[in-house]
């Protein structure tokens, strides 16, 4: 079944799991910031995106792409661009 | 209007003498410049006296490193100080991106418009004629100061936190100053454990198994460290709110300032493969002692001194950072999780977490969920204020 999903659909999978919703209730438009978020959990979603995709993510890359205006989207856009 | 025109001529309105302003560092202007804030507080059980030696000696002979330029600002109604403020450059500020910037610090005054007029006119004037385009306060040179004015939330000062009268925002939006940013402070009760910090620092420790954390070297290492986390912090925080390069020479001066009263324990150094890649600092609450001892070692004030800070139950976090390349690994857990064993062995009941910039919604988010507040929320907001000179 997941391998069928793309690496974003995947990712959505393992922010949605983070934040108690399904993929479906997921707004990508929101602010990260309004999703309750906070740079632990940011950390813990890389650890389990490398745990689930067994690929590593490079976080240097990661850190430097979130903003105080980064959306939902472009959080699973800069995780995906990340991935190694 | 009237009131303007009588101010930049000096004018004499209903017998009251205009305001006058005295600069440099003359005994009568650094006597004046001390004293006004005893007046200002006089009647203030939370504000903590400052040792007025310690201020006297720092206004006398300010350090002249970085290229650094200061004046002292002293507003007088007649023989009376009513207003005052610290004016200073250094050689990073005079070269920010935005602009030549100066700041201003040690802002005291009693609830008066028109003294407070002249004393940015005075430091805005001195400012024009250094260069400086940008004004930005309060905010002090030395590390330690405290930057911005408290703004929302009351109570006694936790050590390095701003605290004034609830008049200064409205004094300072008076000058023509506007809001730059927003920081905000927390306390957090402390827990036995924290299983999410505890989890996350053991899968840290998992991918990156060559890290290490280790206390402060104040002894032999203490020179090396202090250039390491120089280099940690000025990579760390270079994008963030006003910030200023760190040099080893302004952080010796404050380490110098501390180790009477400093522990290793307190700064935590994180490295990977013997590098420093991290590092976070925390302090006890010194105010807790201050404040009984109201600027005073005699007669009792050693006593407090001397054993009152072994039973401070409340700690102030002031840095946690990671160089950039090195963040959202959970590494920070990792130091999180060394300075909570020295809280725990400790017996600290509270922790202070603060200069939480409002933007910084992932640290803000974090610090507000142990704080038990509601995101957008906090126990105290200190602005700093920014103008054209």
């Amino acid at each position: 079944m997941t391998s069928t999903l793309t690496l974003k659909d995947q990712l959505r999978e393992i922010i949605a799991e983070h934040l108690r919703v399904s993929t479906t209730d997921l707004q990508e438009d929101v602010l990260l910031e309004a999703t309750g978020l906070d740079s632990l959990a940011v950390a813990e979603i890389v650890v389990a995106a490398e745990q689930r995709l067994v690929r590593p993510i490079d976080t240097a890359r990661l850190s430097t792409r979130l903003t105080y205006q980064t959306t939902l989207r472009e959080f699973v856009d800069a995780l995906a661009a990340t991935v190694s | 209007m009237v009131d303007g025109l009588a101010r930049s001529v000096g004018l004499v309105i209903s017998g009251t003498p205009a305001p006058s302003v005295a600069t440099g560092r003359d005994e009568v202007v650094v006597r004046d410049f001390v004293s006004l804030a005893g007046a200002v507080y006089a009647r203030d059980p939370l504000w903590v006296r400052p040792f007025e030696r310690s201020l006297y000696r720092a206004l006398r002979n300010p350090p002249q490193t970085d290229g650094r330029r200061q004046e002292l600002f002293v507003v007088r109604h007649g023989r009376r100080p009513v207003a005052r403020a610290c004016a200073w450059s250094d050689a990073i500020s005079r070269a920010a991106a935005k602009g030549p910037t100066g700041y201003f610090s040690h802002f005291e005054a009693h609830p008066d418009a028109d003294a407070v007029h002249a004393l940015f006119d005075a430091v805005r004037a001195w400012l024009r004629a250094e260069g400086i385009t940008h004004l930005i306060g309060p905010k002090a040179a030395g590390m330690m100061e405290p930057p911005g004015v408290l703004v929302e939330g009351r109570g006694r000062p936790v050590y390095g936190t701003p605290y004034n009268p609830p008049y200064y925002p409205g004094l300072l939006s008076g000058v023509g100053l506007e809001k730059y940013v927003d920081l905000l402070d927390f306390t957090l009760p402390i827990a036995s454990g924290y299983p999410r910090i505890t989890r996350l620092a053991g899968l840290a420790r998992a991918r990156f198994p060559r890290a290490r954390v280790r206390p402060v070297d104040l002894k032999e290492g203490f020179e090396a460290d202090v250039h390491s986390v120089v280099e940690v912090y000025n990579a760390a925080w270079a994008h963030n709110w006003g910030f200023v390069e760190l040099t080893v020479d302004r952080l010796m001066a404050t380490a110098r300032e501390l180790r009477p009263v400093y522990r290793p324990e307190y700064a935590m150094l994180l490295e990977l493969d013997g590098r420093c890649i991290g590092f976070a600092m925390m302090m006890p609450d010194f105010n807790e002692v201050f404040h009984r001892i109201r600027g005073r070692l005699l007669p009792t004030g050693w006593f407090h001194l001397l054993f009152g800070m072994r039973r401070i139950r409340t700690f102030r976090a002031f840095f946690i950072g990671l160089l950039p390349q090195y963040r959202s690994a959970g590494l920070e857990a990792v130091l999180i999780e060394a300075l909570l064993r020295v809280i725990w062995a400790r017996r600290v009941d509270r922790l202070h977490v603060g200069w939480i910039k409002e933007t910084n919604y992932l640290w803000r988010n974090e610090v507000s969920a142990f704080a038990g507040v509601a995101p957008g929320t906090a126990h105290k907001r200190y602005r700093l204020y920014s103008g054209e000179v």
